[in-house]
């Protein structure tokens, strides 16, 4: 498969990945079920772009993450990501070939307060990747250390402080140097902003942008709030109960959407404006239990447009004559209504 | 079982605070998380109080109730709430024990962020609730299971009758806080407390419960005191605002007058660091420099000045500046508006 060629334009590829998590029970630990957080999903990377990855929680964004990085090992499904020596398959790399491309694909985390180790300085912090992977010179370190500081908007002195000392906004600069030390050429952000307060989400947002075009970065942003996913991502894909139900441009997904699920999840966003409509397509009750989803289409018990059809059958991703790529029988018939 | 409200004063508030001063005694120095506080609760409204994290909104409302534990101390202030059917008032802050477990929960209530924690692990949601609507309502133990169970039902939830019997932890995100709207709500309180009611849950889940707050508003004329960081909550919801900063109340009024045209620099720069429809895709949204200072490290005068790109060197760094009035309801503290 890793054909050698020029750098392929898409940084990742994922193929019909799946992740089963079996369910076990009794003392014998025999397997009575299984649960699909991801089945069969397909997306690209493009180099240099940012992907939005959003639903409602439990839907596998952050299972898919983790199988990117190779936190989780994948049950089924190739994932390709592509340098200028070749296209590597992630999901079956044995680890002593994968870790040397671990350095490409670093992660920002949620939570800004426990992914810093509250027992080391920024120094070592931000210089424990830059020692592993063979700098050894502590000067060298250092200069790095300063350098990646000071690009994420933190003073060089800070070096020796703690994470206690810090904000969580700049608690999170932290995590994007850590992230940055060893040029990384894709980021995982795993709703990086959620906890923070919303002035500092716009620092951060506008430093993610400004990190992306100054060292071509790709990034996979994973988010549960749409306003921000739609600034900042090229394309967006909506995940739902382990499948891709939509995938677009954030023009496309939030000005007509064709998906009943993304519709109903634009409409859910509450607006900063007195006057916007407050028409709500009140969702019907809750992400249904993986372990047991329902028949056809997994969103039909809770979408208003459902026919027959959808409770028979799943509808499959296609990718219709306008180019839309989305898994809906009743599309076609449908005029949903986005935000504009 | 619910009695509609009647013949109310709409124009009176139901709570009025006046210059609730609440601050903590830390080994390291006094902290002063609330700081003079005017608000006014007015009947079947909903008052939203929107802010960063440390501006001491949740202190505010916890004060209301008088939950301040060792070292936070209540040093000051008024917080008159308003009895309409008998057309007297009592401050909140004179109240012995037993009246204030009358208040708390039976005149004012309160629903938490997160309702993982705020329940009890150890007894069942109609425990909970029964035992809320025992203490309030003198019900007997079959009619107090009996308007659980109508609370159950008014809140959404499937299945009432086998909920009550179940734990916090059997039921998901979503369901526990309709479950804990309905602790709240079934002493038909007067004013109910939402701190951050919807910001663990996800955006379907929160229109969901947002829906549900407005719709037994209507129903109950119920009012709301709202805190929030989200400002599309607030603009979902309130009717009033407000702005809070370091543990001062800098702007207030109608959710249309600091929404629409924002006077203070800092309600400007919240608002504006949020992306909108408007926003263009990857556009810089203007930021807003800096975090909010070290309570102990709190800035002389306005304390604000330091963020503020309006900043008038000899004024706003010497005194806080008075509240003045923009128009009708509209109030702002910034020395910009001083006349």
């Amino acid at each position: 498969m890793s054909a050698m060629k020029t750098v392929n334009e898409n940084i990742v590829e994922i193929k019909n990945l799946k992740k089963y998590y079996p369910l076990t029970s009794g003392i014998m630990k025999k397997v009575t079920g299984v649960v699909k957080a991801v089945d069969d999903v397909s997306f690209v990377i493009p180099r240099g772009k940012t992907i939005g990855l959003v639903g409602e929680s439990g839907c596998g964004k952050t299972t898919i993450s983790k199988c990117i990085l190779r936190a989780i090992d994948p049950t089924e499904g190739e994932i390709y990501l592509n340098n200028e020596e070749g296209s590597y398959d992630l999901a079956t790399l044995p680890e002593n070939e994968l870790r040397p491309l671990r350095k490409e694909m670093q992660m920002i985390f949620q939570d800004p307060f426990s992914s810093l180790n509250p027992r080391m300085n920024l120094f070592d912090i931000v210089s424990e990747p830059l020692l592993l992977n063979g700098m050894k010179n502590r000067t060298e370190r250092q200069d790095r250390v300063e350098e990646l500081l000071v690009k994420v908007g933190l003073r060089a002195e800070y070096m020796i402080r703690f994470p206690h000392a810090f904000s969580g906004g700049q608690r999170q600069r932290i995590g994007i140097a850590r992230a940055l030390a060893l040029n990384p050429s894709l980021i995982v952000c795993d709703e990086p902003v959620s906890g923070l307060d919303v002035s500092v989400q716009a620092q951060v947002i506008n430093l993610l942008m400004d990190l992306q075009d100054e060292f071509g970065l790709s990034y996979l942003f994973v988010s549960h709030d749409l306003s921000i996913v739609r600034q900042i991502s090229d394309e967006i894909n909506v995940m739902y109960l382990g499948r891709l139900v939509e995938n677009g441009t954030p023009e496309e997904i939030f000005s007509s959407p064709k998906h009943p699920y993304t519709e109903a999840l634009i409409s859910a966003v509450p607006q900063a404006d007195p006057d916007a409509v407050k028409n709500h397509k009140i969702l019907i009750g809750e992400i249904p239990n993986p372990s047991n989803p329902p028949t056809g289409c997994y969103f039909h018990p809770r979408c208003s447009y459902a026919t027959e059809e959808c409770k028979v059958t799943n509808p499959k991703l296609t990718v219709d004559e306008s180019g839309r790529t989305f898994s809906c029988h009743n599309a076609k018939d449908l005029n949903l209504t986005g935000l504009i | 079982m619910v009695t509609e409200k009647k013949n109310i004063n709409k124009s009176r508030p139901l709570l009025e605070v006046r210059d609730l001063q609440t601050y903590f005694y830390t080994a390291d120095g006094v902290v002063k998380a609330v700081d003079g506080v005017n608000l006014d609760v007015f009947p079947g409204k909903t008052l939203g109080i929107v802010g960063e994290s440390g501006c001491g909104k949740s202190i505010t409302t916890k004060s209301i109730l008088r939950l301040i534990d060792n070292p936070g101390k209540i040093l000051g202030g008024t917080m008159n709430l308003y009895d309409q059917s008998h057309d007297q008032s009592q401050d909140i802050l004179k109240l012995n024990n037993q009246e204030l477990k009358e208040v708390r929960g039976g005149r004012i209530s309160m629903i938490f962020q997160e309702p993982m924690t705020s329940f009890s692990p150890i007894h069942t949601v109609g425990n909970q609730i029964t035992e809320a609507i025992k203490l309030h309502l003198n019900h007997s133990k079959n009619e107090a299971i009996e308007l659980a169970e109508d609370w159950l039902i008014r809140v959404g939830m499937s299945n009432p009758k086998q909920r009550l019997k179940q734990y916090a932890f059997e039921l998901s995100g979503g369901q526990r806080q309709r479950a804990m709207i309905a602790m709240a709500l079934c002493t038909n309180p007067d004013i109910l407390i939402a701190d951050e009611p919807t910001t663990a849950l996800d955006v379907t889940t929160q229109a969901q419960t947002l829906d549900l707050l407005r719709e037994l508003q209507e129903k109950n004329g119920m009012s709301i005191i709202m805190i929030t960081h989200d400002l599309g909550v607030i603009a979902e919801l309130a009717d009033e605002v407000n702005v809070m900063y370091l543990g001062k109340v800098i702007e207030s009024g109608t959710i249309h007058q600091v929404f629409k045209d924002p006077k203070h620099p800092y309600t400007h720069a919240l608002l504006s660091s949020i992306p909108s429809l408007a926003t263009g895709h990857r556009e810089r949204l203007p930021i807003l420099p800096g975090t909010i200072p070290h309570p102990q490290a709190r800035p002389k005068g306005c304390p604000f000045n330091p963020r503020c790109k309006d900043f008038i060197e000899g004024t706003c760094d010497v005194e806080f500046p008075k509240q003045e009035k923009i128009e009708e309801g509209h109030l702002v503290n910034c020395h910009l508006y001083s006349k």
